[in-house]
């Protein structure tokens, strides 16, 4: 009785008309720079974040988290049509998203993505309404061996979306970790492979090291082939999925789902990893695991998904622990500090017009999204629709832009076109991104895990198997890479060479 | 395709080695408190070790058909080539002349010189996309492009 009040408390607040227009902005903006590879929720957030200091803190923190979730929404949109993801956490439905596209199949794997990311928007919503308090209690007894036998488990998974050989996925991980680690070291302070550049200090940012793997690099090899993307040609005939498409969609829609929202409320993983592990578990399960990365229609519905409901369910620990578990939420804590709010189990207490108003104002932001992207989406494909000779200077100018505004830093965008050079090759060489990304990310998080629990446990490595969680993750991980290596043996035959 | 992967492999052992001695020179620590240097040299030891054994894989393996020199016949990477010379120019100049100028050379380059499009689409286009985005970056979303020589004025 006392949650539906709340909730009635939440749906007065939200339906003011002010929150309702700012409710808007921030899905129609987080549609915009979802849409737009480059720029991400965590640059526009901060971008906009002074601004905000101007309006109630309920209209702020309702328009901020609305351009952190409708973002997953329109990221799928690129990742789809134009094989670059638009926010790190669509790189995974580039896989099967583009291949549908260029299969004539676009509207279907559009539609999917975001039906899919409606149905696990609101799903995670219910989870986040009616499961704050048990699951974020549940959350706390992760700790650092916990955290890092989880980021174990994801960077073993890694392997299992290796198209090509294990080897190979396994050199872009530790290639990826290697990236990570560049920096001040976060225990010292102390300074590593920055070679005297001010600039790397802070270690490489994530937007650059992506947008350079797989927008530039897709400019380069897009451009040496002279010729127009397939995929302008093929009629996007609806954006509405098919029965067919349902009946296969809907059980890796409810598993992403879970995925994501559980994985949300974990800090460290996130859309990112949340969508990768999903999609690895439809390919794992499916009845047709080789047909994955060809274009199946499970390979998006998953990870979208995965990746809204996390989006929704990293809402839960930030305001019920006050743990911002990604850079995201880390933005939005210091936002409401900066407006006398303190995050954590007494926000909800003391501020319950607050935290109910956000949290109806998700359900009706994830109707607006709905109803915002499924029309808008044949505006994006017009625009796509542009021959490649023009739209190329247009991608590399979005990248450029969105590189360089994360710190108004031309270093960063020189980063970006680096690792454009370096995806490139990757391409040529038939090396995979997504290891290297996935590494890329969790590096810092396992560092810092590894390096606590062993200071903890005197520099005893038990420490890891000791305790319940840990141990089963561990043990979960090492039963994935064996299973992956036996899998390889046996495949070993003279044409195992095929990859991408 | 064989020598190609041998060299690839070779690449990564020498920039496992590279990190290796890198990592030393920081500190490594001990197994009860790590330095700095610890995992970026426990990582780059087993991607050496993975590079090896990818090294002798490729070597001791029959020759298979020649995919990877497929890869790069018959592909015009001229372009790309010039795309990132353009960039890095782009990167000197954008502080000097500005966002403004320096992105409307950068479109024209793109547009008219690699591309070939006719002199007015060149132009229309190239002033169109500079005055688009720096309305909805630089005044909508108030992101500070440098202004080059402009700021003096």
């Amino acid at each position: 009785m006392d949650i539906l009040s709340h909730i009635l408390l939440g749906l007065q607040i939200s339906f003011e008309p002010i929150n309702l227009f700012y409710c808007f902005i921030g899905v129609f903006v987080g549609t915009l720079i979802g849409v737009l590879p480059g720029i991400g929720p965590v640059g526009t957030i901060s971008i906009l974040l002074p601004i905000t200091i101007k309006i109630s803190p309920v209209s702020a923190i309702i328009m901020l988290a609305g351009i952190y979730y409708g973002a997953q929404y329109g990221g799928s949109t690129t990742s789809i049509l134009l094989n670059i993801p638009g926010e790190a956490s669509t790189v995974i439905t580039c896989l099967d998203g583009y291949q549908m596209a260029r299969q004539g199949r676009a509207g279907s794997a559009l539609g999917i993505a975001a039906w899919g990311s409606f149905i696990a928007g609101t799903i995670s919503l219910l989870g986040l309404t009616f499961l704050a308090y048990p699951l974020s209690r549940f959350a706390l007894k992760f700790g650092p061996p916990e955290f890092f036998s989880l980021m174990v488990l994801a960077l073993i998974i890694l392997t299992y979306l290796a198209q090509g050989p294990l080897l190979k996925a396994l050199i872009m991980a530790l290639f990826g970790l290697i990236l990570s680690f560049v920096g001040s070291d976060i225990v010292s302070g102390q300074l590593r492979f920055t070679f005297g550049i001010l600039d790397l200090s802070d270690g490489l940012g994530l937007i650059p090291v992506v947008m350079g793997l797989f927008g530039i690099a897709e400019v380069l090899v897009n451009l040496e082939q002279a010729v127009s993307h397939e995929v302008y040609d093929a009629k996007i005939k609806s954006l509405f999925p098919t029965i067919a498409d349902w009946k296969k969609a809907k059980w890796p829609i409810v598993r992403g789902t879970l995925i994501g929202f559980f994985l949300g409320i974990l800090p460290g993983a996130g859309p990112i990893v949340s969508s990768f592990i999903s999609y690895t578990l439809e390919k794992k399960i499916s009845k047709y695991p080789e047909k994955f990365g060809t274009g199946v229609i499970e390979g998006v519905a998953a990870p979208e998904s995965a990746n809204n409901a996390s989006a929704q369910g990293a809402f839960i620990p930030l305001f019920t622990l006050g743990i911002p578990p990604n850079a995201t939420m880390a933005i939005l804590f210091g936002a409401l500090v900066i407006y006398g709010l303190q995050p954590g189990p007494l926000l909800i207490k003391e501020h319950p017009d607050f935290f109910w108003g956000v949290i109806v104002s998700m359900y009706i932001g994830n109707i607006m999204l709905l109803v915002l992207n499924l029309p808008l989406i044949p505006l994006w494909v017009r625009l796509l629709k542009v021959p490649y000779s023009f739209l190329f200077p247009l991608i590399i100018l979005f990248c450029l832009i969105g590189s360089y505004s994360l710190s108004n830093s031309v270093f960063d965008a020189a980063v970006m076109v680096v690792f454009g050079v370096i995806g490139y090759l990757m391409r040529k060489f038939k090396y995979e991104g997504a290891p290297l990304v996935m590494a890329f990310v969790l590096g810092p998080l396992l560092e810092q895990s590894l390096r606590r629990s062993l200071i903890v446990s005197g520099g005893s490595f038990s420490i890891f198997i000791t305790r319940p969680i840990s141990a089963v993750t561990l043990f979960i991980a090492f039963a994935l890479l064996l299973s992956s290596f036996l899998t390889n043996i046996r495949a070993r035959k003279p044409a195992s060479e095929e990859v991408i | 395709m064989r020598r190609t992967e041998q060299v690839v492999s070779l690449f990564w052992i020498g920039f496992a080695l590279l990190v290796c001695v890198g990592s030393l020179r920081l500190e490594l620590g001990t197994i009860s408190d790590p330095g700095p240097g610890a995992l970026p040299f426990g990582a780059a030891a087993l991607l050496g070790i993975l590079a090896v054994a990818h090294l002798a894989n490729v070597t001791l393996r029959r020759p298979g058909r020649d995919e990877a020199q497929s890869s790069w016949a018959n592909a015009h990477w001229e372009k790309g080539v010039y795309v990132v010379i353009a960039l890095f120019v782009y990167f000197f100049l954008l502080p000097i002349l500005g966002y403004l100028i320096t992105t409307f050379l950068l479109m024209v380059f793109l547009f008219g010189v690699l591309e070939r499009k006719r002199w007015w689409v060149v132009l229309i286009g190239s002033g169109l996309v500079i005055g688009i985005t720096y309305l909805v970056f630089e005044v909508w979303l108030m992101v500070q492009f440098p202004k080059g020589f402009f700021a003096s004025l």
